[in-house]
């Protein structure tokens, strides 16, 4: 018998309200109020998010962002620099509690079990995908979706992107590169590097993606998917979470 | 310990295609070998726990910049209760070289 996830279809918030919420589901579910979650959602306006241990100014052209109206968040998790392009990406988020049963407890290990929903979400879609340790998606050898986890609280949370379009001119005006003919061959390089659901469909909706990742995971981790919202506990803490944390200085401009 | 000059940096590109960062200072120690007096270790790796990365910047205080040194308070941290994804105990440590 399949165990029950809850599924929540978010909709499009901006950055803090999407890291406070990501926060907020971890922490209930690592306590035991809430169940094991996947949860989808969107960026409004656009933002650019850091990995917990980048360099603020070293990644970012701040004033470039302010320019374009795009916010700028620090993650919880490690990893890179993301541009989550407001009409580009849809966003997953998985929180469980850390002993969940199945799940390595090597981090690098647990990404191949995390990421599989996704695998076979992509190939249910009839796309030739593939997971790429250490924690990337590739369909046709390229990259369309990027993962990064972090275990805090006594829960594991696992976040990442589903690309669904591309704009390079834009990300590296956003994100800093040494000059410009680096930012010229980065540019250039997203072609073969780089792909997205918009590249391999005519067309196809956020719908019809997320749908094929709920098959996915639960084919993937063996549970069933229960759509459900978030808790007034989980709203609260999530409010209480942006300001004490996402939307202040001391978090963002930490490094 | 004197202080040798303001904030050094570099950044080295990871086998795999992370990179790491590090801004430093540094101060002459006993016998006036530079050793560092500030660090910040910054990148697009996963350690876990996270703030396990103060603990690995607190160990390089005061570490000559010299490999083996470096290498052996990198390693330390490494066999501490951490996982570091994307950088390794060299990768750390050229970094830190790169930079002086």
């Amino acid at each position: 018998m399949s165990i029950q996830w809850r599924l929540i279809r978010h909709g499009a918030s901006p950055a803090y309200d999407n890291m406070a919420t990501d926060e907020s589901i971890l922490r209930h579910v690592a306590d035991g109020d809430a169940p094991p979650t996947l949860r989808f959602y969107t960026w409004d306006p656009s933002a650019v998010s850091i990995g917990y241990f980048q360099g603020i100014e070293q990644e970012v052209d701040l004033a470039a962002c302010e320019a374009e109206g795009v916010d700028v968040i620090r993650r919880l998790t490690g990893g890179g620099a993301v541009f989550h392009d407001r009409d580009g990406e849809i966003t997953y988020s998985v929180a469980l509690a850390e002993d969940y049963p199945g799940i390595p407890k090597k981090v690098l290990d647990s990404y191949t079990v995390l990421c599989d929903g996704l695998v076979r979400g992509f190939r249910a879609l009839g796309l030739n995908a593939e997971f790429k340790p250490i924690n990337d998606i590739l369909v046709g050898g390229r990259k369309i979706s990027g993962n990064a986890q972090t275990r805090r609280f006594g829960g594991i949370l696992q976040h990442g992107t589903l690309l669904r379009d591309v704009n390079p001119e834009l990300m590296f005006t956003l994100l800093k590169v040494p000059n410009e003919k680096i930012r010229d061959k980065l540019i250039e390089s997203v072609e073969s590097r780089v792909t997205s659901i918009s590249r391999e469909f005519e067309s196809i909706t956020d719908d019809e993606v997320i749908e094929a990742m709920i098959q996915g995971f639960e084919d993937a981790l063996d549970i069933e998917l229960v759509p459900g919202s978030l808790s007034r506990e989980e709203r609260k803490l999530a409010e209480t979470i942006k300001a004490e944390r996402y939307e202040t200085d001391a978090w963002n401009y930490k490094r | 310990m004197k202080p040798t000059h303001g904030t050094i940096s570099a950044d080295y590109k990871v086998e795999g295609g992370k990179l790491l960062r590090v801004r430093m200072t540094t101060a002459l120690g006993e016998n006036d070998t530079p050793v560092i007096a500030a660090i910040t270790l910054t990148g697009d790796f996963f350690m876990h726990p996270e703030d396990a990365i103060e603990d690995l910047e607190a160990r390089l205080l005061g570490t000559p910049l010299e490999a083996e040194a470096l290498r052996a308070r990198v390693r330390a941290f490494y066999e501490s209760d951490v996982q570091v994804i994307g950088a390794d105990v060299d990768d750390i440590v050229r970094v830190i070289l790169a930079a002086a």
